[in-house]
């Protein structure tokens, strides 16, 4: 026992043996320890900057409110692209993903990094070299971070959206329904399927930027959400009164920027359109919009032409209190809505309940009046303060190849016309269209009809110079062309009429097309001769665009018009004419062609009339 | 109208007689026996360059923070104790009282309740002292942004040395954030302490702005 | 469950009975701590969950809410009646339920605090529960814009700017057009 409370010498040592552990290397990882973040770790952001379009929905969803977007250096504010950028603030941020998810283009991400610290302010010096708070505060992407080409990370699974990629399919008439009648093909949404379609609208309003009216696109379809189509209608006839026509025939440029359109379907803007304009009866449209006893100034305005640009044109002088007369050659109001599109797309009664609107507002429409026949633009210039010419295109043009202007070769516009009054036409057995817009897709799909109502059959070929993918017409038209029985053959190019004698043609004779522009942008199309084709044929028709006729313009007047290279009328921003302030133009002379163009001018050119007649500085 | 009852609390601060264990009575006047009355003073640094040098560099390897977690942020602090980070390695200590530590870790939302005792904690630390603020309800009010009871920014009530981002940082990031520190401390750039104490009446002004039942002294030392 | 609620309905009138998420059934103001007496003393509801309140501020009512439970049953079943909301610093009165549950007093601190509704018996009730000296509206009442009141309050960062899309487009794109209205 005694023995062992002795204190050995060694005892005394013993403890100054861990000095040996000085020379020897550490049995810890040495400091600071980097471990990654695992692979889909939610880290800082990542932005491709070239991708995003700045539709702000990151924004939008945010709950702390992070972001903001904001304008960043080397982005150009364009049509489908705002040209901010999201701007994340990290002393908000609680990195829940939702704005990745929710983001339109895929092009927002994470990184699996999340180490960043900075110094507070300073007394004296700055501490620039380890960042400030303010560094928290950046444009995603924009400002070299270290984590920017990070490969981990959180991305949005595949198959994961917040918004269904798919748009809902609108119930149509089957092909064999549809093939020899012209009722109207499209049903229309039903109230569960607008409501479904409408919820998948981010209400970034990318595409009211590109329409040319510029329209409430997403406010009307959260009036449809909220099922408020008065409101909705409301938001309609701010900048679009044929929303009836808009809804079915719209070129729908908005839809080709649709943010949502990036991984998916777009939005069916057009057809949600529709839906309001089809759900609100004609009887209450006064009452809605307030329009049921209007001011009038005293003050009178001749429209001349009653297409999209001459309606719209009246119906807001008509609203601003001016006594409107619209001046009508063909004997139905409407335009190339009436005669240039065909039934089956825009049945006659709609149109007739927008402009039936448009005329209980005051509006008197003159038909079967053509100006510079029955009445001189002179007349219209003496007995008014203002004029507004929307005339359109009814000119069809010519290929100018050989034979082509023999009695078989027709014009697409004019047959069109014919069909709308219910004239006689020539329908033979064999049809050549000779055409890729849309209006080559509606002289064919019409004729193609009527081939089957006469001979039970359909043989018509159509023929244009575009490669398929690159066809002027929209995609579903051809589509259903094709459905209905046409031969599309893209990429031909006319090249002669062979004729029989003088009454009968024999057919067409077309080539491969190489390319339609030359290296300097002109339209100058390329020929692979070796590859041709001769489509045989009792009737050829030219659909290849229109032109203007503007004979009613009197001689003086005329020369003092400037015209573009593509042979508009060059007016003003408001569509005042230079050098002849009493007239305006608008549609497709001035712009386009399109209808909503001609309602966006014809909309202008009103405001530009009201501002003339008050006598107001531009 | 509303009724609220304050005076009972308030009735502890006042100054009154106390009756002892051993029965002797005497007097008491919290406000002023339990706190020093002193303002907070500047510290100069030391005139001799290498000794003030030296002085950094053990200040910055014995960060000695103070173990209060006040707010979700502070569950981030006790990995970083744990085999898994060590954090002792580093010199990082944990201390139970404010007496003992240099650095105070605001780990996420403040909320007005909390930052009267932050304010009290951060007053009674001795000098020089760091604070580390973690997450981003700390920088720009983070989740908590439009809350009534929770503030925006720290910076405004007491001086900040180092931020890290994060809701919540990763252990790593915190660990991260005292490399920082440490850094700032050894370039003489983590004066807090001094700031504090030059611009004691703003700081005081943004701090009874939003604390209403201000019962304690103005410093708390 | 039903034998239960059929009891209690022979006995006091029930305005609305729902069993969609849980049971809750509604009585009036006057009924209703004489109705949760009933389920505690009678019907074995001897466990208070919670109180609390809702302000439907368009229909200028505070619902209140007891939830009981019922250790024998497993069973929880919730008391709801609304009460008159009065206009802010105007505060609205209900009967206190602490004379059952000594935990009430506590709820009903609070919904005094948070809510500006007084409960004359309750005990403690005027003293502060979470907040220290609040001075403005209750904070949950819906007429409190918290988020006005965070910005008025507590110094967010400044800089923060942002632009919405379709404004800033309708700038760099079209300022003549845009500026057309009827």
């Amino acid at each position: 026992m005694g023995n062992s409370t002795k204190t050995s010498f060694k005892d005394v040592l013993y403890p100054f043996t861990v000095w040996k552990n000085i020379l020897k290397e550490p049995v810890t990882i040495r400091h600071p320890e980097k471990r990654e973040g695992s692979d889909r770790y939610r880290g800082f952001h990542t932005n491709d900057i070239d991708k995003c379009i700045g539709c702000g929905t990151c924004e939008e969803i945010c709950q702390n409110a992070a972001i903001d977007m904001v304008p960043c250096e080397g982005v150009d504010t364009k049509p489908g692209d705002s040209g901010l950028r999201p701007r994340v603030d990290y002393g908000r941020c609680c990195w829940c993903a939702l704005c990745v998810d929710v983001c339109t283009t895929n092009s927002l991400g994470m990184s699996n990094n999340f180490r960043w610290s900075v110094e507070g302010e300073n007394r004296g010096e700055g501490n620039e070299a380890n960042g400030t708070p303010d560094d928290y505060r950046f444009i995603i992407g924009a400002e070299n971070k270290y984590w920017d080409k990070a490969e981990k990370g959180y991305k949005k699974p595949d198959g994961y959206d917040l918004t269904p990629p798919d748009r809902v399919q609108m119930d149509h008439l089957s092909v064999e329904e549809r093939s020899d009648s012209f009722i109207e093909m499209m049903k229309g949404y039903s109230k569960e399927q607008a409501k479904k379609e409408a919820d998948r609208c981010v209400e970034c309003g990318i595409c009211t930027a590109t329409c040319p009216a510029h329209m409430g696109i997403p406010a009307y379809i959260r009036a449809i959400r909220e099922d408020d189509l008065e409101e909705g209608l409301r938001i309609l006839y701010e900048t679009n009164p044929l929303p009836e026509v808009c809804g079915r025939i719209c070129t729908h440029k908005c839809e080709s920027v649709c943010s949502i359109g990036n991984k998916g379907d777009a939005v069916s803007i057009r057809w949600l359109k529709r839906y309001i304009a089809d759900n609100v009866p004609a009887e209450k449209y006064k009452e809605i919009l307030g329009t049921s006893d209007l001011a009038k100034n005293g003050k009178k305005v001749a429209v001349v032409g009653a297409g999209p640009s001459g309606l719209s044109a009246a119906h807001y002088l008509a609203l601003m209190g001016y006594q409107v007369t619209v001046f009508e050659a063909l004997p139905y109001a409407g335009g190339m809505m009436r005669y240039g599109i065909p039934e089956y797309r825009l049945p006659y009664d709609q149109i007739d309940k927008d402009i039936n609107y448009i005329v209980s507002l005051g509006v008197e429409i003159k038909t079967n009046c053509k100006v510079g026949k029955e009445i001189s633009l002179e007349e219209l210039k003496r007995d008014y303060d203002a004029v507004f010419a929307g005339t359109g295109l009814h000119l069809g043009r010519s290929t100018r190849i050989e034979n082509s202007d023999h009695k078989k070769v027709f014009q697409s516009i004019d047959l069109l016309r014919k069909i709308t009054l219910r004239e006689e036409i020539y329908v033979p057995e064999k049809i050549v269209v000779i055409g890729g817009g849309n209006v080559a897709m509606d002289i064919t799909r019409s004729l193609a009809r009527i081939q089957r109502q006469k001979y039970g059959q359909v043989d018509i070929v159509t023929t244009c110079l575009e490669p398929a993918d690159g066809m002027l017409a929209d995609d579903e038209e051809v589509d259903e062309a094709k459905e209905e029985g046409a031969i599309i053959t893209p990429s031909y190019g006319p090249q002669s009429i062979e004729i029989i004698d003088e009454e009968n043609v024999k057919g067409l004779h077309v080539a491969k097309c190489l390319h339609i522009f030359d290296e300097e942008g002109r339209f100058n199309p390329a020929f692979d001769m070796e590859d041709s084709q001769f489509y045989e044929a009792d009737m050829i028709i030219e659909s290849i665009g229109q032109a203007s006729d503007i004979s009613y313009i009197p001689q003086e007047t005329q020369e003092t018009l400037e015209f573009n290279p593509r042979r508009q009328i060059v007016a003003d921003p408001d569509y005042q004419v230079k050098n002849e302030p009493w007239l305006f133009v608008g549609g497709d002379i001035a712009k386009g062609p399109d209808v909503i163009t001609g309602i966006s001018t014809g909309h202008l050119a009103a405001v530009g009339i009201d501002r003339y007649l008050r006598g107001d500085e531009k | 109208m509303a009724k609220m009852n304050y005076g009972k609390r308030k009735a502890d601060l006042e100054r009154r007689s106390v009756t002892g264990p051993d029965g002797e009575v005497f007097e008491v006047d919290p406000m002023k026996n339990y706190f020093c009355e002193a303002p907070p003073k500047v510290y100069k640094p030391s005139p001799l360059t290498p000794l003030e040098k030296f002085y950094n560099w053990c200040r910055a390897e014995s960060i000695y923070i103070l173990g209060f977690g006040t707010g979700c942020g502070a569950i981030e602090m006790r990995p970083l104790m744990s085999p898994m980070y060590d954090a002792y390695r580093y010199g990082v200590h944990w201390r139970p009282t404010p007496r003992q530590s240099t650095v105070f870790v605001i780990g996420g939302y403040a909320s007005v309740k909390t930052i009267k005792r932050i304010i009290r904690s951060y007053e009674q630390m001795p000098g020089p002292k760091y604070v580390l603020a973690v997450c981003s309800c700390t920088i720009n009010g983070g989740m908590y942004w439009d809350s009534y009871n929770t503030i925006n920014r720290l910076d405004h009530y007491i001086p900040v040395d180092v931020y890290v981002t994060g809701c919540m940082p990763r252990p790593e990031a915190l660990l991260d954030s005292v490399e920082t520190l440490k850094k700032r401390i050894k370039e003489g750039r983590a004066e807090g302490q001094n700031k504090y104490a030059e611009n004691f009446e703003w700081y005081k002004a943004n701090q009874k702005q939003i604390i209403k039942d201000w019962d304690m002294p103005d410093y708390n030392w | 469950m039903e034998k239960v609620i059929e009891n209690v309905q022979k006995k006091f009138s029930l305005s609305e009975v729902t069993s969609a998420h849980g049971y809750f059934i509604t009585c009036e103001k006057k009924d209703a701590v004489s109705l949760v007496t009933y389920l505690k003393n009678v019907e074995g509801f001897k466990h208070l969950v919670l109180i609390t309140a809702v302000d439907w501020i368009k229909d200028n009512k505070f619902q209140l809410t007891y939830l009981l439970n019922n250790p024998q049953m497993k069973k929880e079943l919730g008391v709801r009646t609304y009460i008159e909301r009065s206009v802010w610093p105007e505060e609205s009165v209900m009967d206190s339920a602490h004379h059952l549950w000594p935990a009430a007093k506590t709820y009903q601190r609070e919904l005094h605090e948070m809510f500006g509704i007084d409960f004359p018996d309750s005990p403690e009730v005027n003293e502060p529960l979470i907040l220290e000296y609040w001075d403005d509206i209750p904070p949950y009442r819906k007429d409190f814009d918290t988020k006005q009141y965070s910005e008025d309050t507590y110094f967010p960062r400044e800089g923060r700017e942002t632009d919405d899309p379709a404004t800033y487009m309708k700038e760099m794109l079209y300022p003549f057009e845009g500026e057309k209205n009827v």
